[in-house]
């Protein structure tokens, strides 16, 4: 349905592949601002863990605050 | 070689959508600095409190529908033009969807600038939510249908190239910016489908006079049953740029390839039956379903929790191959000297920080006490505002050069322009909130009343509007910054053959690792259907027998 | 930026290094700044000003607002009701209307409404004007009365003073003036 077939009249199909196949050199190797390559073996994101436990941590105080201000406290609540 | 000279057809579409994109960013930007001296009553010289609400609807059309689509249309056009590596298939075909989809845009603007000419008889001061009893020039809507039709042929163009490339590769995965592109867009179509029957079958015959009642929770339904999905509409693409392009300007790769997919694909199925979290407050729904939206928001965030985990692993990725160690100290060796870079990992931050707000948004009881207060603009433009419209700005920086075969001007200015924009954006935005949880409405010219004080908890009205104001003001300069920085490059950049390194590396968890089901695209866009329908048709059909079709009748109780 | 390494641009390094750090304590710092000291307030007053939130509602004394339907000198002889209360606003004017209506007695003595002025949210005071004054004689007027005043774009009357003649049985008048704060006013647009 949303597929839509049409004539091929000016279509430009090119065999030149530049952009998707990698060159010999890594691009990391090509790239001055790197200093090693890291591959998928021996790379662990303890940062982003890190960063994801204290969004995590930030989240669920938020959440105890937020109870303590809308339901337990004696702020406004809806059901008055 | 860059894109320009690799698909110079392309690259001009491409620059058609995005000096669109960059006019309706002006205007709508200008539009938001009036606004935000308007309603604080730190200025209101420039229009009368009557005009105020022409100058919101002109805003929010522009900014949330006119730039985001457009930009959208060109991002996708760079991206499938290029992973497919082929230019599109029908020359006359892709320019007439630009062609009309422009001329839709025209017609809506123009019937919105219309208000602002004295004695004009053309307005649509009906703000970008569009549903009645406000009601617009014919012109207004018929435009904004043709720009959904376009949009829909800008699609269609997508999935025809992805057809012919299928043709050439049968047992190649769906490279992953088409996949991107070809997702999101079949979420557009499910979720279009609402406002498409809003404005041909509701609003047009009723704005012509054909038709004079209308019941106004039918419309309002359907605007929603589209409003939720094309959040995810503006936000996918920003995805797309932070899953394929900012994992490469950290200097490292994308994380998992079937990570990415995945998200993809939870988003078609989840974004459109969630409409109703919209409508918490609406009378004729009943509570059952809104509990069940709700229930789908509270799942919608795990892709969310996916991206921010998929995004940072790879920023960290390259943090660490440029040389970062420890648990934070990393985030020091990320290249917060290019603009490009800087924009997307500010609007990564922001939208970390909106999914604060949009957890008491989504919350049944507890969005009651911030609805429809100023709190709701402060959650969007940290989502739509931030999230989205920085990361189209910055990652501009990397593709115009790519576009035009010039390289950027002015780059000290365009380093200060998104770390500008995410400063005044936390002014403005944070005492938007504060001002929502005093009770202080949206779409107010002027927010004031006799014998009423406000009561912030704490601080006081003054104090937040000024911080709304000087927000507002950093914002426009962050805003002018950015469209100098373009403007002059685009006009006036050195010409290169390689004006930026526009190499994208393969993700370190490559597609081979990914499962091929999820490239099934007839199996999830059958599935999301199905979802569509389970959420929307029991809550209709209740509608109906409650007499949507007889408006004006007495509700019956049900 | 992230494309020279000559060492003749070393200069324009340290300088752009200098610019970004001055960048991240502005357009980070500045922020965060914001947002931690939100928080600390919010917290602050949930947790520490509890008391002072409940002393709070401290016997205000209410000036009751006087809307549609309410009685003017209720304690005298001749109340008078507000019939109407509203502003009129098509393209051209915005017109404030007030009706008030004087009930039925059977010993009605004459009696004369005045509006003396109004205050109008903006501050303005106007003065009624010419024909501000009503006599409603024994008998033969209509209980009902009915003005209108046409008032500056945008702008809402707060408080009316009005006064009112009582003739009293033993052949005095007294005169009595009423303020009387108005409530909400409702707005009508009138579309032609
Ligand atoms: C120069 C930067 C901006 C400024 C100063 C600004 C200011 C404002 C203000 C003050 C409002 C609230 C008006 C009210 O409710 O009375 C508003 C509403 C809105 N803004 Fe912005 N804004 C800016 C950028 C953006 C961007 C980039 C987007 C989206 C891409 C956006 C989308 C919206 C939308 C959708 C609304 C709601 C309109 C409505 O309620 O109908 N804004 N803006
Ligand atoms: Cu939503």
């Amino acid at each position: 349905m949303l597929i839509i077939n049409m004539p091929d009249e000016t279509s430009h199909s090119t065999d030149a592949n530049s952009n998707s196949t990698e060159p010999a050199k890594s691009w990391e190797q090509r790239n001055p601002e790197i200093e090693r390559e890291i591959t998928i073996d021996e790379y662990q994101p303890t940062g982003t863990l890190t960063l994801t436990l204290l969004y995590f941590a930030i989240v669920v105080l938020m959440w105890i605050f937020m109870y303590f201000v809308e339901f337990a406290g004696n702020a406004p609540s809806i059901i008055d | 070689m860059t894109f320009l000279h690799q698909y110079p057809k392309a690259a001009k579409v491409a620059k058609a959508n995005f000096i669109v994109a960059f006019i309706a960013l002006a205007i709508g930007g200008l539009f938001g600095f009036i606004q935000a001296l308007h309603r604080t009553d730190v200025f209101r010289g420039f229009f009368n409190s009557g005009e105020y609400y022409t100058l919101l609807t002109g805003h929010g059309v522009l900014l949330a529908l006119i730039f985001t689509t457009f930009f959208i249309a060109g991002l996708f056009v760079w991206g499938v033009t290029r992973s497919l590596d082929r230019e599109p298939e029908n020359m006359t075909f892709t320019w007439s969807w630009f062609w009309l989809m422009t001329i839709g845009l025209i017609m809506t603007a123009v019937t919105i600038l219309g208000g602002l000419v004295p004695d004009s008889s053309i307005r649509a001061a009906v703000l970008y939510t569009f549903y009645p009893p406000l009601q617009a020039h014919p012109a207004f809507y018929i435009g904004l249908a043709l720009v959904i039709v376009a949009s829909w042929m800008a699609g269609a163009d997508w999935f025809w190239s992805y057809n012919k490339w299928r043709k050439n590769h049968p047992d190649e995965r769906i490279p992953i910016l088409t996949f991107m592109a070809l997702f999101t867009m079949m979420m557009w179509y499910v979720c279009t489908i609402g406002v498409a029957v809003e404005v041909v079958g509701l609003l047009i015959p009723w704005s012509l006079g054909w038709v004079t009642e209308i019941e106004p929770l039918l419309p309002r339904t359907l605007f929603w049953y589209f409003g939720h999905a094309v959040v995810y509409f503006w936000l996918l693409p920003a995805y797309y740029v932070w899953y394929a392009i900012l994992p490469k300007l950290s200097g490292g790769r994308l994380f998992s390839d079937a990570m990415t997919r995945i998200v993809f694909v939870i988003f078609l199925l989840l974004s459109t039956p969630v409409g109703y979290h919209h409508q918490y407050a609406d009378p004729g729904i009943s509570v059952g379903f809104k509990f069940y939206a709700m229930a789908t928001t509270m799942l919608l965030l795990l892709p969310s929790l996916m991206t921010l985990f998929t995004v940072v692993a790879s920023m960290e990725h390259g943090a660490r191959q440029r040389g970062g160690k420890g648990y934070l100290k990393w985030i020091g060796k990320l290249p917060w000297d290019s603009p490009a870079f800087v924009g997307c990992a500010l609007a990564g931050i922001m939208f970390a920080a909106g999914g604060f707000s949009g957890m008491i948004n989504a919350s049944m009881n507890i969005n009651l006490l911030i609805h429809n207060t100023i709190w709701v603009p402060g959650h969007f433009h940290l989502t739509v505002g931030t999230a989205v419209a920085l990361t189209f700005m910055a990652i501009s920086y990397w593709l115009i050069p790519q576009l035009t075969g010039r390289k950027l001007k002015f780059k000290t200015l365009a380093l200060i322009q998104p770390y500008a924009w995410f400063l005044g954006m936390t002014l403005m935005s944070n005492a938007m909130h504060r001002a929502g949880l005093a009770g202080v409405p949206r779409r107010t010219a002027e927010p004031q009343y006799s014998g009423f004080e406000f009561e912030p908890i704490f601080g006081t009205m003054a104090e937040m509007d000024w911080q709304i104001a000087i927000g507002g003001t950093i914002l426009t300069i962050s805003l002018i910054l950015f469209l100098w920085v373009i403007t002059a490059s685009w006009m006036g950049g050195e010409k290169s053959d390689r004006p930026v390194d526009d190499y994208i590396p393969e993700p370190l968890s490559g597609a081979e690792h990914t499962p091929k089901i999820l490239d099934n695209m007839k199996l999830w866009f059958a599935l999301a259907i199905i979802l569509v329908l389970l959420a929307y048709s029991f809550p209709l059909w209740e509608m109906i027998s409650d007499g949507i079709f007889e408006p004006g009748a007495l509700p019956r109780p049900s | 930026m992230t494309e020279n390494h000559s060492n003749s641009d070393s200069d324009s390094r340290n300088s752009s290094k200098r610019l970004v750090k001055i960048l991240v304590i502005v357009g980070i710092g500045i922020p965060v700044l914001v947002e931690l000291m939100t928080l600390f307030n919010l917290i602050n007053v949930q947790i520490f000003d509890d008391e002072e939130v409940q002393e709070q509602p401290e016997p205000v004394a209410e000036v009751r607002q006087v809307t549609e339907g309410d009685t003017l000198f209720r304690d005298y002889r001749f109340p008078v009701t507000i019939e109407l209360l509203r502003i009129n606003v098509s393209a051209q004017e915005w017109r404030f209307e007030l009706g008030l209506s004087v009930p039925d007695s059977v010993d009605r003595e004459p009696l004369e409404i005045e509006l003396d002025s109004m205050q109008l949210n903006s501050g303005k005071i106007l003065a009624a004007g010419r024909n501000r004054s009503w006599n409603i004689q024994e008998g033969h007027t209509p209980p009902r009365i009915q003005a209108e005043w046409e008032l500056p774009n945008g702008d809402i009357p707060g408080t009316l003073y009005i006064s009112s003649f009582q003739q009293m049985q033993n052949d005095t008048a007294s005169r009595v003036q009423q303020e009387v704060p108005l409530g909400n006013i409702p707005v009508r647009y009138n579309r032609e």
